[in-house]
């Protein structure tokens, strides 16, 4: 049979061409040794507050701590844990999951205990690896990008973040996931009446991609939107993410003497009301505040009354962010801010461009997720199917916004987190790094090719293996980089090495079987062709399912780098065993054939 | 030469006393002189500067860093995506008091004109204690699982063995790092995951033919086994030996010493121990054999 028409052969030509299509098409996406990225450095926000105990704590009767815990959970509403209990002093170290100071402390706990000290720049080790986990899952939900995060000062985690722009990287970082729906002004969910987040939908109508995530809410949960809901059939039902309860907004007040008619500023209750209009699908028009506190100030100076007003919000709030950039405003505007809550305390949240609406700007600087009227077929119902929903201009944009949110709802973070600052970084390893790889591949080169040459004294077998080896690099790289989205940094290098390396092993032995040399007397008698590649067979297999096991056990368990090494090294040995290993021993075989064929020509003619 | 001199003349028990002697050498080498940590292993300091008018020169500020800390120091020029202003992250295995911030603030000046002071930050190990206690279960999960995979081919208790001759090539590997005082890095942990998929190919090799073959004796069919393992490794070998010729790339250099290490270590671990284990198995079955026929 013609080596054309071999299935293996063709086979092999077949992937290999695809993975050459998947490379071109969709590129290879470096690690950060080789192509830089992003470095964010976030800041986890809890508190460790000693507080002596009012009721000790006697054997294994925990109640007077869960009682302090529960207390401050249900007031802050964020994650409370008991870090040690020292018995002999009645005190104990509660871990809170944001700042909080000894005074609004004190006065939650009430008569429960007396707090000691508070420690806002204190986390404990435990809850940092477990953040640093869930963060790392965010952003790397497969380890397919090598994210790499240490742990810097007290409280500060560095991420390390290839191949994602520091926005996207900064989304999904930065947000604690804490969820908030409102009817009204009211309360009806919170982030731990979530069950389940379901797979989103993403629908388009006249060049408008909907996006949804829908929720399964608790039964509980289910029994406040009902009662919240009651008579409240088309009522917005308002949906935020983070939203900044602790910050003051100050924007421009030029923007309110050019307002949309479906915006409106309450000068007492410092904020904008939203009408949804009858012409919206709804029958008569709704309207709903953003719950968050804005400040309208003057671009160029701060008068003396607005000043005074925000010192006295200060006293609530611990940040402000300015509704533009560093430049819309003029500094001393921004240094007299700087002087009231500090300079890391100040951020800027600029247009994302110059076609997002005033709307939609200031709902994103609230952290509004959506607000769905409430179909008047399910309020007052029991329902525990709720849905968020968004609008973008591109399907791939509306796809991401709401699997990040999946992403974000699913995995709640159990302190705040904040910014310290994000930047862009260059490659690790330099442009003198690609120049070493293309010298150590030439002398990888030179020495296989010589080795097998002194071995085997045929050129055409040395062809046959390097042409098995270049196509092994080429479909590990095109599939675990093209389909799987795998980057390609130094481990990963480490790996396709290893299935290069393995794979000249696997030839030299399907080589040696072939050729038969050493043993005259290998069996009863002697064995054909067929079965001798048979034999080579049994070991490369046992051999890949060996390396493959201890993959899968480093993949489910192993630390970030490692999980990169080992779904380039599963692939390649995979596809290596498949397609590259069973098409070379049929080219080893064709060459081996040819030449005792030719070996035996003249022995024929000279018994003629 | 005949490479395969021992495997005619040496009886089992010599086969195994000699990679056990090495293996207690490298172990002993280890110990006593230690591995160092590269900088993503080790906890240090980090020195941050922000708000710089123009990109530094990080490679620049390296090397003049680790001459005035005597340490090891890693740089990179950052850039602020808000501002658009520079900045410079400097890692170091140093842990600096008073007089070493200090020092780097004075040569930072001096030497490139940064006038402004950087914050200092403790930095710990890239791989927490929790994650280094991950990355153990994961090496132990993957023996498991190697484990499972041999024994189900084979069918066969003395395969684990093979585990066993793995794992010393690991220990080669550390020793020959400690020997050379070369850094362990994450260059150097790829090496490590890489060479496991060497050692299994050897091995396998060589039990699938002392244990799975007929014709000839044990010690016809591990010298031929050997033939061809020998010649794999060598051929390994010879590359990594190029590539270390060729590449002066530090990480490159740490990749390729704990393969040669592991590899050469291969050699005797795979030939000598797990053979004379196999052999000795093999040849008191063949004893057992006779009787039972007697």
């Amino acid at each position: 049979m013609s080596l054309y028409k071999e299935p293996r052969i063709l086979l092999l030509v077949g992937v290999s061409l695809l993975a050459l299509a998947s490379v071109f098409t969709l590129g290879i996406r470096y690690g950060i040794d080789i192509a830089g990225g992003s470095r964010v450095v976030l800041k986890l926000e809890a508190t460790q507050a000693t507080i002596q105990l009012a009721t000790p704590v006697v054997g294994d009767n925990l109640t007077p701590l869960d009682d302090i815990a529960v207390l401050i959970r249900d007031n802050l509403l964020t994650s409370v844990k008991v870090v040690s209990l020292d018995r002999t002093a009645n005190t104990a170290v509660f871990e809170i999951g944001r700042p909080v100071s000894s005074d609004i402390l004190a006065s939650i706990i009430d008569n429960n205990g007396q707090v000691i000290s508070v420690d806002s720049n204190k986390i404990s080790d435990q809850t940092r690896d477990e953040v640093t986990n869930l963060l790392q899952m965010r952003v790397d939900p497969a380890g397919l990008l090598g994210v790499q995060s240490r742990p810097m000062g007290a409280n500060l985690v560095l991420f390390e973040v290839p191949a994602m722009d520091p926005e996207r990287a900064k989304t999904l970082l930065g947000q604690t996931g804490r969820l908030e729906a409102f009817i009204e002004n009211t309360l009806v969910l919170t982030a731990d009446d979530i069950e389940q987040v379901g797979s989103i939908k993403i629908t388009e109508t006249s060049g408008v991609y909907k996006y949804e995530v829908p929720l399964t809410i608790s039964p509980d949960g289910a029994n406040k939107f009902a009662a919240a809901s009651q008579g409240k059939g088309n009522y917005p039902f308002v949906i935020y993410l983070d939203r900044p309860d602790d910050a003051i907004l100050l924007f421009n007040n030029q923007l309110l003497t050019n307002m949309p008619t479906d915006l409106a500023y309450d000068n007492t209750a410092r904020t904008f009301r939203i009408t949804i209009s009858g012409t919206q699908g709804v029958p008569e028009s709704r309207s709903y505040d953003l719950l968050v506190s804005f400040i309208p100030i003057s671009k160029d100076i701060l008068d003396n009354e607005t000043l005074q007003t925000i010192q006295e919000m200060s006293a609530t709030k611990n940040r402000a962010i300015f509704l533009g950039s560093v430049n819309d405003f003029a500094e001393n505007v921004t240094d007299n801010i700087k002087a009231i809550f500090t300079e890391n305390n100040v951020e800027y949240l600029p247009k994302t461009s110059e076609t997002e609406t005033t709307e939609n700007w200031l709902q994103r600087a609230c952290g509004l997720k959506s607000a769905p009227a409430i179909s008047p077929d399910i309020a007052g119902k029991a329902s525990q199917n709720v849905e968020i929903s968004g609008s973008r201009a591109t399907y791939d944009s509306a796809e991401r916004e709401a699997s990040d949110l999946k992403t974000l709802l699913q995995q709640t973070l159990p302190v705040k987190v904040s910014f310290v600052g994000e930047s862009s970084i260059p490659p690790r390893l330099g442009s003198e790094f690609a120049l070493d790889v293309v010298k150590a591949a030439i002398a990888a080169v030179i020495a296989v090719g010589a080795m097998v040459y002194l071995r085997y004294r045929r050129p055409m077998i040395v062809g046959a293996i390097m042409l098995t080896m270049g196509s092994e690099v080429l479909i590990t790289i095109g599939v675990a980089s093209g389909l799987f989205r795998q980057t390609i940094g130094l481990p990963e290098i480490g790996a396709i090495i290893a299935v290069i390396g393995t794979g000249v092993e696997n030839q030299l032995i399907i080589t040696d079987e072939i050729l038969q040399k050493g043993l005259p007397k290998a069996g009863p008698r002697p064995i054909s062709l067929g079965g001798r590649i048979g034999k080579a067979f049994t070991i490369i297999f046992a051999a890949a399912a060996t390396t493959i096991a201890a993959m899968v056990a480093l993949f489910f368990v192993g630390y970030g780098a490692m999980k990169g090494f080992a779904i380039v090294m599963s692939i390649g040995i995979l596809l290596s065993v498949i397609v590259t290993r069973p098409a070379y021993s049929k080219i080893a075989e064709a060459i081996v054939t040819r030449e005792t064929a030719k070996a035996q020509k003249p022995q024929l003619k000279a018994t003629q | 030469m005949d490479i395969t001199w021992h495997t005619k003349h040496l009886k089992p028990r010599q086969m195994i006393a000699i990679p056990l002697v090495l293996a207690a050498f490298f172990a002993a080498v280890f110990l006593i002189r230690g591995v160092p940590m590269s900088i993503e292993f080790s906890s240090g300091t980090m020195i941050t500067y922000r708000n710089l008018e123009n990109s530094p020169n990080a490679d620049a500020v390296e090397s003049a860093l680790s001459t005035v800390l005597a340490a090891d120091v890693k740089a990179v020029a950052t850039q602020d995506s808000a501002t658009g202003t520079f900045g410079l992250d400097i890692q170091t295995t140093k842990t600096l008091d008073d007089n070493g911030r200090e020092q780097v603030q004075r040569t930072m000046a001096d030497q490139f004109d940064i006038q402004s002071t950087p914050e200092f930050y403790a930095i710990e190990p890239a791989i927490s204690q929790t994650y280094l206690h991950g990355a153990m279960l994961a090496i132990l999960c993957a023996f498991i699982a190697m484990a499972v995979i041999v024994y189900i081919t084979f069918w066969h208790r003395v395969v684990g063995v093979m585990l066993f001759c793995v794992a010393l090539n690991m220990l080669w590997a550390l020793g020959g790092l400690a020997l050379l005082q070369i850094q362990f890095s994450l260059a150097s942990l790829s090496g490590f995951l890489l060479m496991v998929g060497f050692s299994v190919d050897t091995n396998i090799l060589l039990t699938t033919h002392v244990l799975k073959r007929v014709g000839g004796t044990p010690r016809e069919r591990m010298a031929n086994a050997m033939r061809t393992g020998y010649m794999i490794t060598r051929t390994s070998l010879a590359t990594m030996i190029c590539i270390n010729i060729l590449v002066t790339n530090a990480s490159i250099t740490q990749l390729v010493t704990v393969l040669t290490f592991g590899l050469a270590g291969d050699l005797l671990n795979t030939w000598f121990l797990n053979a004379g284990i196999l052999l000795w198995y093999a040849e008191r079955q063949k004893r057992r054999e006779y009787y039972v026929s007697l």
